[in-house]
Order: C-alpha cells, then structure tokens, then sequence
C-alpha cells in the first residue's frame, strides 16, 4: 500500500490571525520531510492539522485517497511524538507504550509481546514496569518514540522532539532517528527550527515563514541553491548583497555597492531591478596581495576575484572566519585551519575568489 | 496497519459539506461550539444555584416588602423604617441598642477585627515567605492551614475554658497576685474570638504575596543601606499589601456579619448584628422583619465588596485559598 | 569613604543581610502558633480534666468512656457522618462538572467571568443570610427541616471550594496529554476515562477530603435546617456549650478535630500550593 499525505492550498486563521496561508506539498511513503522554520512560523499548526488537533479553515489534507482533513484524531493513521513527550505520568513505560495497542483492543499477551519487542528496537529493553519519572530526558525520548510508533502508523509525526535533549545526546538522536526511518520506512514529517537537525535527516526539507512555504528540496538544493533571500538567511551563515542587476551585452552583474558581482544573465530580470546574491562563506577562498588566489574554481573563467582588505580573524578552532573590506563592502570567508600559522593579519592586502555558480541569486 | 484500517472503517462518518446552510447543519454547528458544550456542562449546576441558593437568598429580599406572608399581604416598607426608626425601642431582649447601632457596633468590631488579623499576619507570613528553612516551610504552612479547617464552633468554645472568670488566663493572673480581667461576654470575648477565627483568611494571602516576593528586592535595600525594619517598610510592606487587603476584605465582611463568635462569646456589650437577625426566626417569629434585617446585611456585604473593587482590591484573589468555615 | 563606613556600621550592626530572620520575627511567629494551636490544645486537655476550670489538672479518660453512653451525641457523630458522605459525592462530582465547564471552554470574553461569579456567589454572602433563607425556602415548600435541606445547604455551600480545587486541576493539566492519547486511538470519552482522570485524581480526591470535613463541620445552616429528627453533631454541641459545659463536649469534640485534622492533612498534601 502506497499513502502519499497531501497537503492541498492549507489554511489555518486562528481568530484574525493567519498562522498557516496556502500551504501545499505532498510526502510519498517512506520520506523523511521536514518542516523547518523560525518560531510562529506555522510549522507546528500544519504538523496539528495533519495530526487533526487542528481543523484548516481552507484546504484539505489527503492520505493516500482518503480524505482526512475533518477526521478525528483518534481514526487517524497518524501518530505524533510530542515536544514534551506527552508521556502519561500515572502509567508505567509498559502502559504508556502499549496504550495504542490497548486503544485497538489489542489482547494483552500481543501486547507485552510487542512492547517488549519495541523497547528493543529503542535499546531500552525489560524497562516495562518502570515509571515515567524514573527515566531520563533522553530515555522519555525513545519512550515517546516507541509509544508513537508501536501502532504501525503511516505517517510519523515529529514536533520538536529532540529540542530538550542536550547537545550530544541530540546529535546522536538525529543519526539513530534517521537510520529507525530508514528501518521502518515510515513516513516521517519533521518539524524543528534547527537547520543543521533538518540539513542532516531530511529527504526534503520545507522552509516555512509567516505561514507560507518559502523553498522545498532537497538539503543539498536549500543549502546550496537558496531562491530568497530569507532561506540564504535562515540556512547556515552567508554573505548576503543587497544592489541592482545591471546587464551589459553578453554578460551581467548585481551592483552591490563597491562590489559587482557578477552574474549570469537573467531573462527574467530587468536592467536596474533590486536584487540581493548570496555567497557562503566556505566557498569563498583567500589569495595574497599578489592575487594569485588558490581558487577552488575548476575553470578560471568562471572564478571572481576582488581585492579587498583584511578586516579582522576570528579563530574558532577547526576554522577561521575572516573579515574582509572591499572599499567598504564587508564579506566573510571560512577558511580550514590547518595552520595557525598560515592565518592572514588584519589590515594586509588579499585577493579574494570564488567561483560565480556559487553566487545565488534571490529571487525572493 | 490493519488494525489502523479497522478503525477507520468503524467510523461512519458522514463527509461533512463546507457550505452551512440548512437549519439542521446550523444547529449541528452550533451544538458543537464551545459555548454550547459549556452551557451543557454548566448548566445543571447554574440550574442548581439557583433553584437552591439564588431562590432562598431571593425569598427573603420578598418576605422584607411584605406586611406578612408574600403575595397574600400588602407591600410596605414599614420593616426597613423599624431598622431606621432610632428611637424605637425594639424587641424586649435587646432594650438597650437600636438595630442602627448594633449594625454599627459590628462593623466597628470588624474594623478592629480586620486590623487586628493584619497586624498579627504580618510576622508569622514574613517568617514563613521569606525565612523559614525550605524543608520546614510546607510543613510550617501545612499548621497554619489545618486549623482553618477544623470546627470554628470547637475553636471558638474552646476560649470560653481560657477567657472565663475561673479561666487559664485570669487563674494565671491571680496566682501571681493580680487582678482578674473581663474578658469573657463582653465586646473583648467577641474581638478575641473573631480575631481566631478568622486571622487565616490574612495570613493566607499574605503568605502567598510573601512568597512570591523577590528575595533580592529585599537584599538590594539592605545592601543600600536599609535597616531590617527599615526594608519592611519600604519593601516588603508595600509589594504586598495587595495580598493583605484582599485578605482583610474577606475577614471584614464575614466578621460583620458573625453569629456564632459573639453568641458564645460576647455577653450583652459584645452582642452583633447578626444576632439579632436570628432572633427575628428563632424566638420573635417576625420573619418578615427578620428579612428585612438579612437584607441590609447583604447590602453592607456587597457594597463593602463594590468599594473594595473600586479601590482596586482583588477581592477574588484571596478566595482561592480554600478556607473553612463560616 | 566616611559614607561606606557609617553604612556599613549600620548594617553591620544588625549583622549581615542574609542571616535570616531577627529573633523578634521568631519570637512572633512562634507566638502566632500558640495563638492558632492554644485554644485546640486546650481543649484537649480539658478532656482528660477531672476538674473543670483552672490551673489544677486531675488526668481522667472518664469523659471519653462516659460518651459510649450518651447515644444521643454518638447518633449525632453518625448523622454527621452520614450527611458528610452524601455532600462528599454529589459536590465533588458537580464540582469535576463545572471545572470543566468553567476552565476548558472558550467562552467570549463577557460570558466567561460572568459563569464563574455565579458559582462563587456563594463564598461571598454572610452563611446566616444563606441559612436562614433555606430554612424560609424549604418551609415554604413545605418540607421543613431535616436531612435533606442539610445536604442540599451543604451541597451549595461546598460545591465552590471543591470547584476550586478540581478547577486548579483541570487549568493545571497537560493538553498534550490528551491530545496523545487521541491520536494513538482513543476517542474522547477513552481519553478522559484513562488520561484525564487519573491525571486529575489527587485533585479529585482532594476536593472530596475538603467537602466531607467543610460539611462534617459545618454548623449555621445545619442550625436553621436541622429539626428534632435530624441534629447534626456540630447543632448538638452547640445546644450542649450554650447551656453549662458538659465535659463529654471536650471529649466528643477532640474526636471531631482528630477526623477534620486528619483529613484536611491528607487533602492538603494532595494539593500543591
């Protein structure tokens, strides 16, 4: 059985406030999307209405052909793992995790079968009987994991679920969140704020912004391809030029400021249109004075050079941020550090390239 | 995933059609709004109020417009201009007061009452908000809570053994060769008594307003140079009045309106207004007087109650600290 | 530098900022104990005095062994029982009702804190004023004075104490809860049985504690509801501490304050505060 979820032109008003404005995608079985996004962003309203904690003022959400937009929750065939966890704290970690099964009338000796057999799978075996309160933070994790999935949902939903866990115990969440996805191939909707969480799991990753999708693809297209200028923003650290698209014959540039960048021509753009590029720092490499940059560019003719002024070296460990002038337009560069050593001084001379298909344009 | 089929399959549901037209869809809309499920959950117990609380308080306010039995007597006015009349000399057993001064007296006695129980509150919530010992403190609120639950009547006859003539307090005196106080069936008896039993309806909200108080308010005062006493008074005392107050209100209104305190305890010169309403159904059988003396009580009640909220006293805060009695 | 001097004598004269608190707030509070608790001690100890007033204290427990024969005191215990039990489950479950109805509906703004005036009506108006019109109410039905006017007096006069503590409860609870259990299949009738429930169990139990000792104690309407047939133990003592005080009252009356004691402890400890 193939379920795709649909999400069709949803939208959620809560009193006069729009918290989710035609909203549209769809998740084919067994993806991992996610829904990322800053705070009141409206992630977690369309994670509700999918779940049916919510009902959409307009559109429908469809799961396979079923139409499940005013379904009950309870009828749904969707489980959701709560921020909180949500675990029942008058039951045992039994109980809790048995309490689809119970709830599908589920005869008791298949139940404590398959809760045992769950428990395994979230490496938290013969802990049955224990109370909700005697595990920890990352223990409720998996518990909430378990409860959710031992119904054998078709889709999985997810708010948050790793944001009260600690740094490291979150990263090795995420590694055995993404490989239990793989295992199960469970649909998996995602909502997180935190990009570098979307950026390791995702099939697919949806940007939401004041209730409306602001790109979807894949991590590599969003982090590498960003269309508007807020998904530049949002994902990861980048220079972003705000000027004006300027074309010339064959070839063309933004204007941004002291620096043009240029571009490749745009048919969709007009001569003097506001435009803002996008260059990540990492892709940025550092030359002498001399300008003979080492260039990641594979071919010189699509590389762009500038000379500027080194402004300032923030040493951060593995990399280096620097700060570089060009007569009064400021852009940052990541640079490995290999060597100490090797690190430019503030106010020396330096060539900076990169090459031009790492320039984004934002079209948004 | 099949049992999540079986489910789904269960529910015939019918599909629900955007467009509400219909009277039938109105009315199943409607019956799902929250109002509507609100009033099926409160409307038994509204219903409840008043057949059984809003009804009996309303009777009276009937009985006092009327000569005698309601409806079946002319309307007069004649019961409140007996409470008004000063110079009446009124029922046998209380020659001495008209019902204008003995309703006096009692919110003069629930003045003294209520600075009283903020006087005595103070300290003890203090201590117990901002200086007991963490592990101590819920036992400590705990045995200020319990008596606020017991029996007031028990509370109450308990002082009449310790106020009376040959009582612990006027034995003690006479043993050390001092006079003996009166203390018992006079207006002392009554404020002794009422300060009693009602000093917890202060000491509860203040407690929670100490509690709540920032520690570190306190600490900058000290640290600016403020006394003990002197961080009380410009601190302490004035962040928490609030919580005092409504408490006070509470300990006004039901002091003014005391029964059992002032009959156990109070004598001839301690005797209250409510008193005196009792005696109009229990011996005088004037019912409809009676009423009429309910009433003005009622009015002295809420009308205390519409000032304080005028003042901006949240008289609702203090009511959530669940209080026995009276 | 005179300045930080004089300051610090002054504070250092009361010592330092955080030693807790002076002697004197000590010496109040613990006086405001014996304030609370003299007047209960005190009746304790005149029920196991030979004596009746005075210093001199004769330990007797004959008090308490003469009440096995006043059936007329251990009949009103039991009617008080009784009538405690009856309040008890009818106010708790209107009260579970209306904490409902009060918290967990979005009721338009107006509506709202008009609904919930209503039902705390009651905790603001004098009890005599409550008292005496049901004694009128209920003899203008014609019914009189008994057990049932008692318990329904007592059912309005608990029911918002028992709302408060349920509806604490009910405001505490975690949505997110139910709203799981919904979405691993339970309908909403389930999910109040196996989540809400128990989640609000201790205030429950709680608000129940409350309503039997509020009504076990509860003397004025009882005063003016109760007839010949029908004396509450709180209307008993009170006809036996107007006349002259019989020692059996202290005795009777410890075992009162033991079960409200005992019982609002339990209650107390339940409900966080």
């Amino acid at each position: 059985m193939t379920s795709t979820l649909h999400v069709d032109s949803v939208t959620k008003d809560f009193g006069s406030v729009r918290a989710v404005e035609d909203v549209s995608f769809t998740v084919e079985q067994g993806k991992f999307v996610t829904l990322l996004g800053p705070s009141g962003c409206g992630k977690t309203t369309t994670l509700r209405m999918i779940a049916g904690f919510e009902t959409p003022t307009e559109g429908r959400v469809r799961l396979g052909d079923h139409d499940i937009t005013t379904e009950e929750p309870y009828l749904r065939p969707t489980s959701m793992v709560f921020q909180n966890y949500a675990l029942f704290p008058h039951k045992t970690v039994g109980e809790n995790v048995g309490f689809g099964l119970k709830m599908r009338d589920v005869p008791a000796d298949e139940r404590s079968e398959r809760i045992a057999k769950m428990l395994e799978l979230i490496e938290l075996p013969g802990i049955e009987n224990r109370g909700i309160d005697e595990l920890s933070g990352g223990q409720q994790q998996r518990v909430a994991l378990a409860r959710a999935l031992i119904t054998e949902p078709e889709v999985l939903l997810l708010d948050e679920p790793l944001g009260a866990l600690d740094l490291k115990l979150r990263k090795n969440m995420q590694v055995e969140l993404k490989n239990l996805q793989e295992e199960l191939g469970i649909t998996f909707v995602y909502v997180t704020h935190d990009q570098e969480e979307a950026l390791t799991m995702s099939d697919e990753i949806i940007i939401l912004n004041e209730g409306e999708i602001e790109q979807r693809g894949t991590p590599t297209e969003i982090y590498e391809s960003p269309q508007t200028r807020f998904v530049a923003d949002f994902i990861g650290d980048t220079n972003l030029l705000d000027g004006t698209y300027v074309e010339n014959g064959n070839s063309a540039a933004v204007e941004c400021g002291s620096v043009d960048v240029p571009i490749d021509s745009l048919s969709a753009a007009a001569d003097g249109q506001s435009l803002s590029v996008s260059i990540r720092p990492e892709k940025i490499s550092l030359g002498d004075g001399a300008g003979t940059g080492t260039g990641n560019g594979n071919g010189n003719e699509t590389a762009v050079t500038l000379r500027g002024e080194v402004e300032d070296v923030i040493y951060q460990g593995n990399v280096a941020k620097i700060h570089i002038t060009i007569d009064g337009t400021e852009l940052v560069l990541e640079q490995q550090v290999i060597d100490t050593v090797n690190l430019p001084t503030p106010g020396s001379e330096c060539t900076i390239s990169w090459d031009q298909e790492n320039t984004n344009v934002l079209t948004g | 995933m099949s049992s999540q089929d079986d489910v789904a399959a269960d529910a015939v549901r019918p599909q629900p059609t955007p467009e509400t037209g219909t009277l039938r869809e109105r009315v199943l809309e409607w019956a799902d709004s929250e109002v509507f499920k609100g009033a099926i959950s409160l409307g038994p117990i509204l219903l409840l109020l008043t057949v059984f609380y809003a009804v009996p308080v309303a009777l009276l306010l009937v009985y006092s417009i009327f000569v005698e039995d309601p409806f079946a007597s002319g309307l007069t006015f004649e019961h409140f201009s007996r409470f008004v009349d000063v110079s009446a000399i009124t029922s046998l057993q209380f020659s001495e007061l008209s019902y204008v001064r003995l309703l006096g007296r009692s919110i003069g006695i629930a003045v003294i009452v209520t600075v009283l129980s903020l006087v005595i509150s103070y300290p003890i919530t203090y201590y117990l908000g901002q200086h007991a010992p963490e592990r101590w403190k819920i036992a400590l609120v705990m045995l200020v809570i319990i008596p606020f639950w017991t029996s007031y009547l028990i509370r109450t006859y308990a002082w009449i053994p310790i106020l009376s003539n040959n009582g612990f307090i006027n034995s003690a005196l006479t043993t050390v060769g001092l006079p003996s106080l009166p203390l018992l069936n006079n207006y002392v008896g009554s404020i002794i008594g009422l300060v009693y039993v009602f000093v917890p309806f202060t000491i509860l909200p203040l407690y929670a307003s100490m509690e709540g108080l920032d520690s570190s308010l306190i600490e900058a005062a000290r640290d600016l140079g403020a006394s003990r006493w002197e961080a009380f008074r410009e601190v302490v005392f004035p962040l928490t009045l609030p919580g005092a107050l409504a408490g006070g209100v509470f300990v006004f209104i039901k002091t003014a309106a005391a029964y059992v305190t002032p009959s156990l305890l109070g004598g001839t010169s301690g005797r209250m207004y409510a008193q005196v309403i009792e005696t109009q159904f229990g011996t005088a059988f004037n019912w409809n007087f009676g009423a009429a003396l309910a009433v003005i009580l009622v009015v002295v009640v809420l009308g205390t109650i519409w000032i304080a909220m005028r003042w901006g006293i949240d008289v609702k805060g203090s009511r959530g600290l669940g209080g026995g009695g009276l | 530098m005179s300045v930080a001097d004089s300051i610090r004598d002054r504070v250092g004269s009361d010592s330092d900022p955080n030693d807790g608190a002076g002697s004197g707030l000590k010496l109040a509070t613990l006086l405001t104990y014996l304030f609370l608790y003299g007047p209960i001690l005190v009746v304790v100890l005149m029920s196991f005095d030979a004596g009746r007033y005075g210093l001199r204290w004769d330990f007797t427990t004959e008090w308490y062994a003469s009440l096995a024969t006043r059936s007329d005191l251990i009949g009103s215990l039991w009617l008080s029982i009784q009538i405690g039990i009856v309040v008890m489950i009818i106010s708790t479950v209107l009260a579970v009702v209306a904490a409902f109805g009060l918290s967990r509906f979005d009721w338009p703004k107006r509506k709202g804190p008009i609904a919930t005036y209503l039902i705390f009506v009651p905790l603001t108006l004098p009890i005599i004023i409550y008292g005496i019109g049901l004694f009128v109410f209920f003899t203008q039905l014609g019914i009189g004075r008994g057990f049932v006017p008692i318990v329904v007096g007592h059912v309005l006069y608990t029911l918002p104490f028992a709302t408060l503590v349920v509806g604490a409860g009910v405001i505490g609870l975690d949505r997110t809860l139910e709203e799981a259990a919904m979405d691993l299949g339970a309908d909403p009738l389930t999910t109040f049985r196996e989540v809400t429930l128990p989640a609000l169990m201790p205030n429950i139990v709680a608000a129940a504690l409350f309503s039997f000792t509020l009504s076990f104690d509860e003397f004025l309407i009882s005063f003016f509801v109760s007839g010949s047939g029908a004396v509450p133990l709180p209307v008993r003592i009170w006809g036996m501490v107007r006349a002259d005080i019989e020692p059996e009252v202290y005795a009777i009356s410890v075992i009162v304050l033991l079960i409200s004691i005992v019982i609002a402890a339990m209650a107390t400890r339940l409900r966080r505060f």
